[in-house]
């Protein structure tokens, strides 16, 4: 999945924003040359990825940010909690965000969300938290600390840092993609796909086993056929 | 009237487990037999019938062919490793040493612990990091001075980095071969030794001609039970670097396909192949010993 997530950012960072749409509703060419860059890109940035990398866990990997030892990680905001956890501080010891190849939004939303049952136990309870966790005063003492930005427009911008009021901006202002490694833009089939793709990928190295493996995906799982 | 009373208990016994081994044993085969030739993806049952599509699509598949060739590597590591050490450890351990229970005990605990626990601590021990994050195993190589030594372990290029994923499965099972062997070492009798002592054969000689060729039912089981742990491992490579391709094989290919991709078809075409080649494994074993209790 790792691998996958690094490669839909280069996929993206290396294309507009309406070819990477393109490529999930089938427009864009997966055999094309836009694609056949960023492949090329992919495994240029591969070389600058860690040899342990399929052994360590997001919070081993961003700790490698932390203590200088790399220089990019690609993770959710929540990174951004972490990295303030460790008494770091935005825009300055660590660059928390965008990694370098990639100038757009944001990749991805993951909305958090909680529901409540209509026979709950506790419906006033429920109700009451509801309340509380939509409220800005909830979503002001929720967010900063967490590391995400917040689901309502008329938060109070001053409580969040140099960083997520950037990331707020980007939300409001860029145009938003849906993100492959968290399922948003293809189905579980066609995203496996892919996965299998990029991992033979980085097995061995063969991009062009890998474009036609990534027309093949669509054609039998996605949009192409 | 008593005999007959005798036969409905003793039926009555067998029952419940004959029928949930029925239901969710060759029940459970027989509907994977009936979705691998469907063409079911998504979380919606579709059983329209494509014939061997399933199957054929798998035999092309660069990733299934990965997944071979890593089982075999994987295989002959492990059974070659874990039969060789334990027959060794067994051997020792026939001297009558003092002690004995102790080693015995020591060797075998390995195997009370789950393959994903030694596969979290394997993945340490193992770690392939370099520079000032050398940690594990290759952390002790620098500082005995071997640094020569240093792996990239699991993370070595394709094919033999699934071969280090074996190291930990041998050190998880040689006890248990052990045990066999040591079981078969003891049934050897006493005699046997003596009388070939007596031809004046040397020790060497002793354990080539006369006690290693009855050890041969204590190695057929050996490579059964082991072999069919190897053909199915799945836990052990998930802790050890989870879902990387590199590493990849049959069982962890058929979860992916299955419950990630919900591509149901393929992944029960996946669950039988693994099916059958278990099956060619064990099959001729349970003939063999059937056999051999019917002449007994």
């Amino acid at each position: 999945v790792d691998a996958l997530h690094l490669f839909e950012t280069v996929l993206l960072g290396s294309m507009s924003t309406e070819a990477y749409n393109g490529l999930w509703d089938g427009t864009t060419d997966w055999g094309g040359d836009e694609v056949a860059g960023a492949i090329e890109m992919f495994g240029a940035v591969l070389a600058y990825t860690n040899s342990d990398a399929s052994t360590l866990s997001w919070d081993q990997a961003a700790q490698l940010v932390v203590d200088g030892d790399a220089a990019f990680t690609i993770m959710g905001d929540w990174a951004e909690g972490y990295f303030k956890a460790q008494g770091l501080e935005p825009g300055r010891t660590a660059s928390a965000g965008h990694p370098p190849p990639a100038p757009t939004a944001p990749s991805s939303s993951c909305p958090t969300a909680s529901c409540s049952r209509r026979s709950a136990k506790n419906r006033d309870g429920a109700i009451a938290w509801l309340t509380v966790a939509g409220s800005i005063e909830g979503q002001d003492a929720f967010n900063p600390i967490k590391g995400s930005i917040p689901a309502r427009t008329d938060a109070d911008r001053s409580l969040y840092d140099a960083y997520l009021q950037s990331a707020m901006d980007d939300w409001t202002g860029d145009t938003v993609v849906g993100s492959l490694a968290h399922g948003v833009v293809a189905n579980d089939n066609w995203r496996s796909e892919i996965d299998s793709a990029v991992g033979l990928f980085l097995t061995d190295g063969d991009a062009t086993a890998l474009q036609d493996a990534l027309v093949d995906a669509c054609a039998s799982a996605g949009p192409c056929s | 009237v008593k005999l007959n009373r005798d036969r409905l208990v003793a039926i009555g016994m067998v029952a419940p487990s004959a029928l949930l081994v029925g239901v969710f044993v060759y029940g459970f085969i027989g509907w994977s037999m009936r979705v691998s030739v469907s063409q079911w993806q998504g979380l919606i049952p579709d059983y329209t019938f494509v014939g061997l599509e399933n199957f054929t699509e798998l035999f092309s598949d660069r990733r299934f062919q990965i997944d071979v060739r890593n089982t075999a590597v994987f295989t002959v590591v492990f059974l070659g490793g874990a039969i060789l050490l334990g027959l060794a450890l067994a051997i020792l351990l026939d001297r009558k040493l003092p002690g004995e229970g102790v080693f015995r005990s020591l060797y075998l605990f390995p195997m009370a612990v789950s393959f994903i626990v030694t596969g979290v601590a394997w993945r340490w021990l193992m770690n392939p990091a370099t520079g000032a994050r050398t940690s594990g195993i290759n952390l002790l190589f620098d500082y005995v001075g071997l640094d020569a030594l240093q792996s990239q372990w699991h993370t070595t290029d394709p094919p033999w980095g699934i071969a280090y994923v074996a190291i930990p499965a041998i050190w998880q099972m040689t006890g248990f071969a052990m045990a066999l062997f040591l079981a078969g070492l003891r049934s050897v009798p006493e005699e046997l030794r003596e009388a070939a002592r007596v031809d004046g054969a040397s020790e060497w000689q002793i354990y080539r001609r006369v006690v290693l060729p009855l050890l041969r039912p204590a190695l057929l089981s050996a490579v059964i039970i082991l072999g069919h742990i190897s053909l199915k491992i799945f836990d052990l490579i998930v802790a050890m670097s989870g879902k990387n391709i590199a590493l990849d094989v049959p069982a962890i290919y058929m979860w992916t396909t299955t419950f990630d991709a919900n591509n149901f078809g393929r992944g029960a075409a996946i669950g039988l192949l693994l099916l059958v080649s278990v099956a060619v494994l064990v099959i001729p074993y349970l003939v063999y010993t059937r056999r051999q209790e019917a002449e007994l």
